[in-house]
């Protein structure tokens, strides 16, 4: 690996080594309802994906794992595997905690054919995940590798659209959207220096970080050329923050941007199969 | 029959003679031997010759006859009488032997029973149709096992944009369009420019909003496997007075590069 992307990755897994324990004790992850039995999977997953019961399921990028436990309280032999140590230390305290037979794994993706030699039959990926990854194709491989001859490969994530836009307040007091990031993908990333808010509140992250964009094409061409079939696409104009401060809660418990100017697509799902 | 189609028969009727007209497409050109197609599609769509072609949404044909010069069996179908009867007229005084059909996309199986290498669309044609599913069935039906469509026309995320006037008194972009479809579709009338720049319309027209997922899954639904998506940073027209003509295409300078204004698609039966 690009010795320039080794540290890359170090950053990103010192940054999320100091979110864990923030975002554990954050409403946004609410980890006392999960302990007493709440299912964190959004109601677009959970039908999409289908029934998990008795299947084999690969978590990749799990963070501390409720996502991951809540497929193994819906039937799913859940394997989690997340870059950052304490997340996954978190997450096999909580599997032990209340006894869920999940199996965590710490791993960065890349690295991830060096540590595990099995097939799933639901190879999984969600909300907040292809942003820390530099390169799909490869990313993409290597879920394939993964998958059985027949298996599944469902990503929920944040829309590349999504991501290009900035709120400005207009005369009237409300906002309006403008764009002023790319929509296509920057191979280099961007470096976020240390200081800023995490997403769950106004606790301060020091360590700096790195992201990247990804087109839509970049997405769907990356799936394509590890050899899986596109079974649908699909785009949702909500999302599960508050993205903009014109967006309004609704009461599924997604935001949506119903003030009147052109929503945008928030979230998108993409099935493939091997 | 949907009303709305009749509407944007009327409409296309109307526009043909305007966009064939000095200062429009550049007919003049073309009958002394221009391929009207672009480097992009060319590249893509790759070698044709010997190979059936069916253009859906051909307008007067220039494209559709431009494939024939480089080699294709090729067959192009309109829903303007106008557009059909020049495309039919172009065809004779050039004698390039392509084949025009009058027809709107969804009636097609009435007046064709027929299998092509490949169903080609581009440039201005999905945003006249009001159903992508009929849509995908529809290319489905005229493909040869094998065989390949091939898109490029307007992305769905550039097409939510409003031009306006910041802060700054400089022009700015904003969101004013919603990125998803809806199926009533949006009417346009009173007298206006059509794209070309000169000469005024005022037949109403209709005009469908689709988003990435809908044109996608409309091909996938049909049983065609996609092979690849592509994304461009410019477009075919003229979106914005502030865009600028570079390379063919048409930039947005304050925001080059960074925003989707067209894509191209290629599925395989």
């Amino acid at each position: 690996m690009d010795p320039s992307l080794r540290t890359k990755f170090e950053i990103i897994r010192r940054n999320w080594n100091e979110r864990t324990p923030i975002h554990a004790a954050s409403e946004f992850y609410d980890v006392a309802s999960f302990k007493a039995g709440r299912i964190t999977l959004s109601d677009i997953e959970i039908d999409e994906v289908g029934s998990v019961a008795g299947k084999s399921l690969l978590h990749l990028q799990c963070h501390f794992g409720m996502d991951t436990m809540s497929w193994a309280r819906l039937g799913a032999a859940a394997t989690g595997v997340d870059i950052s140590d304490t997340a996954i230390e978190l997450a096999r305290e909580l599997n032990r905690e209340l006894g869920l037979g999940a199996r965590f794994i710490r791993s960065n993706v890349y690295d991830l054919p060096e540590v595990l030699h099995e097939t799933f039959d639901i190879v999984y990926t969600a909300i907040g995940a292809l942003c820390w990854l530099p390169d799909l194709y490869a990313w993409a491989h290597i879920a394939a590798n993964h998958m059985k001859r027949g298996g599944m490969l469902y990503i929920f994530d944040g829309h590349p659209t999504s991501h290009i836009f900035e709120p400005i307040q207009i005369s009237d007091g409300g906002h309006t959207l403008k764009p002023v990031h790319s929509y296509f993908s920057n191979p280099d990333g961007i470096f976020y220096d240390g200081g800023g808010h995490t997403y769950t509140g106004s606790e301060t992250i020091e360590s700096p970080s790195y992201e990247w964009q990804h087109s839509m094409s970049d997405i769907v061409n990356a799936i394509l050329g590890a050899g899986l079939k596109i079974e649908w696409l699909n785009e949702f104009a909500v999302s599960g923050y508050r993205a903009f401060p014109q967006m309004s809660r609704h009461d599924d418990g997604w935001w949506r941007l119903d003030d009147g100017h052109g929503t945008i697509p928030f979230l998108y799902s993409i099935k493939a199969t091997k | 029959m949907d009303e709305r189609i009749e509407i944007n028969r009327r409409n296309w009727n109307e526009r043909t003679p305007i966009h064939a007209s000095e200062g429009g497409y550049d007919v003049e050109a073309f009958k002394a031997g221009r391929i009207t197609l672009t480097d992009i599609e060319i590249d893509e769509v790759g070698d044709v010759s010997g190979k059936s072609l069916l253009h859906l949404q051909c307008h007067f044909g220039m494209d559709t006859m431009s494939w024939a010069r480089l080699g294709a069996s090729a067959t192009g179908i309109d829903l303007s009488d106008a557009s059909i009867a020049l495309a039919q007229e172009l065809n004779a005084e050039l004698g390039l032997s392509t084949r025009f059909i009058r027809s709107n996309v969804y009636d097609l199986p009435d007046v064709l029973d027929e299998k092509f290498d490949i169903v080609y669309t581009a440039l201005g044609a999905l945003c006249w149709l009001p159903d992508m599913d009929r849509w995908g069935r529809t290319i489905a039906r005229y493909l040869k096992p094998g065989g390949t469509f091939y898109m490029l026309d307007e992305h769905p995320a550039g097409r939510i944009f409003a031009a306006t006037q910041g802060d700054d008194g400089n022009f700015d972009l904003t969101n004013r369009n919603s990125y998803f479809p809806d199926p009533k579709g949006m009417l346009d009338e009173g007298e206006r420019d059509t794209y070309i720049g000169s000469g005024k319309i005022s037949s109403p027209v209709y005009e469908w909003q689709h988003s990435l997922s809908e044109i996608v899954n409309g091909l996938i639904g049909a049983g065609l496997k996609i092979e690849y998506l592509h994304e461009f940073p410019f477009s075919f027209f003229k979106v914005f007075p502030q865009m600028e003509r570079r390379d063919g295409w048409w930039r947005l300078p304050k925001y080059d590069g960074n925003i989707p204004f067209m894509l191209s698609i290629k599925a395989t039966l």
